[in-house]
């Protein structure tokens, strides 16, 4: 049987086979400067997923049961792994999609592309094949393959059809709430009003660095530094809110709103040290020692992007090591309420994300990223660890800076 | 709920309604929810003689002749988005006033300007043709054209035909190339 090669709209059916494979691809293979990604949405009959673990992509390369499985490692392809015959009955379709990563952001579109395609195959056997001419296309986001249940067997339709404002859009048609960018602005707390708990959005960012303890290491540009390297750190606003009214009084709670810190200790080249944080007003300086600068106080969390803390990364030569930490000023040390985000933006990188949703009870403190000057190369490593505060994360990294109680104004 | 059919199958409107006089054909599918251009699909009605044809190209009932057989038929206008609940475009028959010589009336649903906006069924979801008796509201058959379309951009969804002194409605679901001209030109219009 030779492969069925489809047009828009057509399908076919699959054979009777335990797996198939999808391979996704695109030519040219390279565009400087654009990122596609792959994506599965395991759907109900309804055309939703049954919950956002149903969505299978670069931030989660699995279907709950392993039987949609993400592979990125396939040359220039992206290919899903799928298990048809274990796959629960719930799931009446996986629509295959691929998508320009910050596609609108970059001004990239399909249309920067000549075609992209899809292969379905049984082993190394192609039984179909979708190619689709791009020339023209405005989306960054598409619709490439429909898997479908029929009749106890398994089709194929291909679509070719998507969305110009790219994953988002795509996202909401198949049911999967996503984390936007940027966040609109905070609604005022109703302190009446008992507090939904909302499903966590599926964060749609890169996020490059997975696990505690990985790293990565830049080498410097041939003539310049590493220019700017931006920590952000933002929380929800809302954390007041819910413990406000009724039960704070009752519970004798403070209803403020938490207030997140972002600091770092640094140690330059020459064995100084000291630290950069709101907290005694220590905000640093950009072109002369530490070269790390804090972008100001926001007690609220209310500032859309938060507080930040920029590294001159071009004077990294004088820079040993910095800890970059955020810590909670004012409140109980509940994480989960202030759902805080650190950012890491190096040039020329993707955005490294840290989430701050893993601690232990009681511990204030996280030390979020170390970076370190590593034989000239810019190396980051994700820490995410929790500390009571901070003389003990101190010890832990053996600064040996002294440690005194301190108030803001 | 009426008699669901699939492609093929036949039901007799009158055994099913008895005392049916007049029904509601609506024809129903999913308007495009991606990005593009947009789906403009266009259901259309044929009055055919025993020979297969139009008896005249005023059988041919569509967006610009919306009314044939002396308003035996009537189709209730164009829907251009395909937004709404419910079907999407409604064909009035009166049974009674249908003339002797209509043996029967195709009811197709075609994809405006499918080829300029490389447009085909296999795009377009749930589509579907039901006979709703007009006395009562209540749906007599229905056909859900689902799997039965691929890349198509013209096709025959249903059959409203005479069967000795009833009236039988037939799932047909066939395709056909090319827009509405060519379908049209099929059951004997003039097209210009």
């Amino acid at each position: 049987m030779s492969a069925a090669v489809l047009t828009p709209g057509a399908n076919t059916t699959l054979p009777a086979a335990q797996r198939i494979r999808v391979a996704v691809g695109w030519q040219p293979t390279q565009v400087p400067g654009m990122e596609v990604d792959a994506s599965a949405f395991l759907l109900g009959a309804e055309g939703k997923v049954p919950d956002d673990a149903h969505f299978v992509f670069y931030g989660a390369p699995s279907s709950p049961d392993g039987d949609v499985r993400l592979d990125t490692d396939a040359g220039d392809l992206i290919g899903f792994e799928i298990k048809l015959a274990t796959l629960p009955a719930r799931v009446a379709s996986i629509d295959i999609c691929v998508t320009i990563h910050e596609g609108q952001a970059r001004s990239q579109r399909f249309g920067d592309l000549e075609r992209v395609f899809a292969r379905v195959l049984d082993g190394d056997t192609e039984v179909a094949r979708f190619e689709l001419p791009t020339a023209g296309m405005q989306e960054t986001a598409i619709t490439l393959l429909s898997l479908y249940r029929r009749h106890e067997q398994w089709k194929v339709r291909a679509l070719g059809q998507g969305f110009v404002d790219g994953l988002g859009p795509l996202a909401r048609l198949y049911g999967v709430e996503i984390s936007e960018e940027q966040r609109p602005p905070p609604a005022p707390p109703k302190p009446d009003t008992a507090p939904v708990p909302a499903p966590a959005p599926v964060n749609l960012s890169k996020v490059t660095l997975e696990k505690r303890g990985h790293s990565v290491s830049l080498e410097k540009q041939q003539d310049s530094g590493f220019g700017e390297i931006l920590f952000n750190l933002n929380w929800n606003q809302h954390s007041g809110a819910k413990r406000g009214g009724f039960l704070s009084g009752l519970l004798g709670t403070d209803s403020s709103a938490i207030d997140l810190d972002l600091g770092c200790l640094w140690q330059l080249e020459n064995g100084q040290t000291g630290v950069v944080q709101a907290l005694g007003n220590a905000w640093g300086h950009y072109q002369g020692p530490p070269f790390i600068v804090h972008g100001g106080d926001d007690r609220t969390g209310a500032m859309a992007e938060g507080e930040t803390i920029r590294i001159n990364g071009d004077r990294l030569s004088q820079i040993r090591r910095i800890l970059v930490f955020a810590f909670i000023y004012e409140g109980a040390p509940n994480w989960a309420a202030a759902d805080g985000v650190a950012t890491v933006r190096l040039p020329g990188q993707p955005d490294i994300e840290v989430r701050l949703d893993n601690p232990s009870a009681g511990q204030g403190m996280c030390a979020i990223a170390l970076i370190e000057n590593d034989a000239g190369r810019l190396k980051v490593t994700k820490e995410e660890r929790y500390f009571r505060g901070h003389p003990e994360m101190d010890r832990a990294y053996g600064w040996g800076l002294r440690w005194v109680a301190g108030s803001k104004d | 709920m009426g008699v669901s059919l699939s492609k093929g199958g036949n039901v007799s409107l009158s055994k099913e309604a008895p005392g049916l006089t007049a029904i509601d054909v609506g024809l129903g599918w999913d308007s495009r929810v991606t990005d593009g251009s947009a789906f403009d699909l266009d259901a259309s009605a044929f009055l055919l003689s025993d020979s297969g044809h139009v008896r005249s190209d005023a059988d041919f009932i569509f967006y610009n002749n919306l009314s044939g057989a002396d308003g035996a038929v009537v189709h209730q206008g164009d829907n251009l988005t395909g937004e709404g609940e419910g079907d999407d475009e409604v064909v009035v028959v009166e049974l009674g006033k249908v003339p002797a010589d209509v043996q029967k009336v195709a009811f197709t649903v075609t994809i405006h300007e499918a080829e300029t906006r490389k447009q085909n069924f296999g795009q377009v979801n749930n589509a579907y043709i039901r006979v709703v008796n007009k006395a009562d509201g209540k749906e007599i058959a229905r056909y859900d054209l689902s799997e039965d379309y691929s890349i198509e951009t013209a096709m025959i969804f249903g059959e409203l035909y005479r069967h000795g002194d009833e009236w039988k409605f037939k799932a047909i679901g066939q395709g056909f190339a090319g827009g509405l001209a060519p379908l049209a030109k099929n059951f004997g219009v003039n097209v210009g």
